[in-house]
């Protein structure tokens, strides 16, 4: 007996009943016997589970699913809030180690910024305390610059005051 | 003959569904209550036929409708909204049969059945019932799935393979080969 597939391939268009088929489905239904037994398979698989499926109660089971998804939602709103407060407490811990760890102490004294801008003068290092009070006070009596300290640079070579001191020392 | 399954023409019925299910979306209940009326037997039935247990059925077919309706939203209407649903059913009863380590397939092999020994046999309703049961057991997952799909719920080849994730055309082979091994059973 060969496959035959007229009703395989009308099924989903023939309807439930026979009765209500054409005469033209009908005869070839009582023609083919691959047809026929394709026919009571169907009709055997959609039958399955009907003594269990005639209690089927639309209206429970409506309300049954109803009552989940208002749980559902209900859930999901509360993990939601969890999720938010947890994450502006951790914000809000973040934020407290970021403000109390970056500033800074005042009773600690900061570096000095400009510790490369000491002028070193090893001339001077050697001198007693006397004679550094005379060195400064023969740079405040110079004429060219108004005495200021700012401007007797020892390195400036239009200012030979200190020169001149120096020189007065080592004779 | 049982309980109907579609007549309709698909494209009219998903338009009807699609319809519910937009109304739903907008806040009608009352879509809801009439899309499970529409559709939760036929879940049934399919779930049993694919091997599950009566006392779990309707668990089941409340949980294939919750899924369903969390996210309805994911529904665009490439398969019709029966054979989706459909499919959310199977892929929870197999989650199922998996957290069970398959004690539901054992079941069914163990249940006397009619010996097929003489084809002639007229077999009472309830035993057709569990040899076609045992039968689709053995067919491949998406073997059985598409046969049931189209003998059962009368989906087209092409909605069938949209809510299966394959082709019209293998659609058909499956449906073919499913067809051929269980029509042996009414010999």
């Amino acid at each position: 007996m060969s496959d035959c597939v007229w009703l395989s391939d009308r099924l989903s268009a023939l309807p439930d009943d026979p009765a209500d088929w054409s005469s033209e489905d009908l005869r070839h239904l009582d023609a083919c016997e691959s047809c026929r037994r394709e026919w009571e398979l169907v009709r055997a698989t959609r039958g399955l589970g009907d003594g269990l499926l005639a209690a089927f109660d639309a209206g429970a089971t409506t309300s049954a699913v109803r009552q989940r998804l208002r749980q559902a939602r209900t859930d999901r709103t509360r993990q939601i809030r969890a999720w938010v407060f947890a994450g502006m407490a951790a914000a809000a811990a973040v934020s407290a180690v970021v403000l109390t760890g970056n500033r800074p102490d005042p009773l600690l004294r900061s570096e000095p910024v400009a510790t490369g801008f000491r002028i070193p003068l090893p001339e001077l290092d050697g001198l007693q305390p006397a004679e550094l009070d005379s060195v400064l006070q023969t740079m405040e009596r110079s004429p060219a610059t108004g005495g200021t300290l700012e401007s007797a640079s020892p390195g400036n070579p239009e200012n030979g005051d200190l020169d001149i001191v120096l020189e007065s020392w080592e004779g | 003959m049982s309980a109907p399954t579609t007549t309709r023409s698909s494209a009219s019925a998903s338009t009807t569904d699609q319809s519910l299910v937009a109304a739903y979306r907008g806040g009608d209940q009352r879509a809801a209550a009439e899309l499970v009326s529409r559709h939760g037997a036929a879940v049934g039935r399919f779930l049993y036929s694919l091997g599950a247990g009566a006392d779990d059925l309707e668990d089941l077919v409340q949980e294939t409708l919750f899924r369903a309706f969390r996210r309805l939203d994911t529904w665009r209407g490439e398969s019709s909204f029966r054979s989706w649903l459909l499919t959310i059913g199977s892929n929870l009863l197999k989650d199922q049969v998996r957290g069970r380590k398959g004690r539901r397939h054992v079941e069914l092999e163990t249940q006397q059945i009619a010996s097929a020994a003489d084809p002639h046999h007229d077999l009472a309703q309830g035993e057709i019932e569990e040899r076609l049961k045992q039968e689709l057991s053995r067919l491949p997952r998406l073997q059985r799935e598409v046969f049931l799909l189209r003998a059962q719920h009368g989906r087209e080849y092409a909605d069938i393979a949209s809510a299966l994730g394959t082709t019209a055309g293998a659609a058909r082979v499956h449906y073919h080969h499913a067809v051929k091994r269980l029509k042996e059973l009414f010999r």
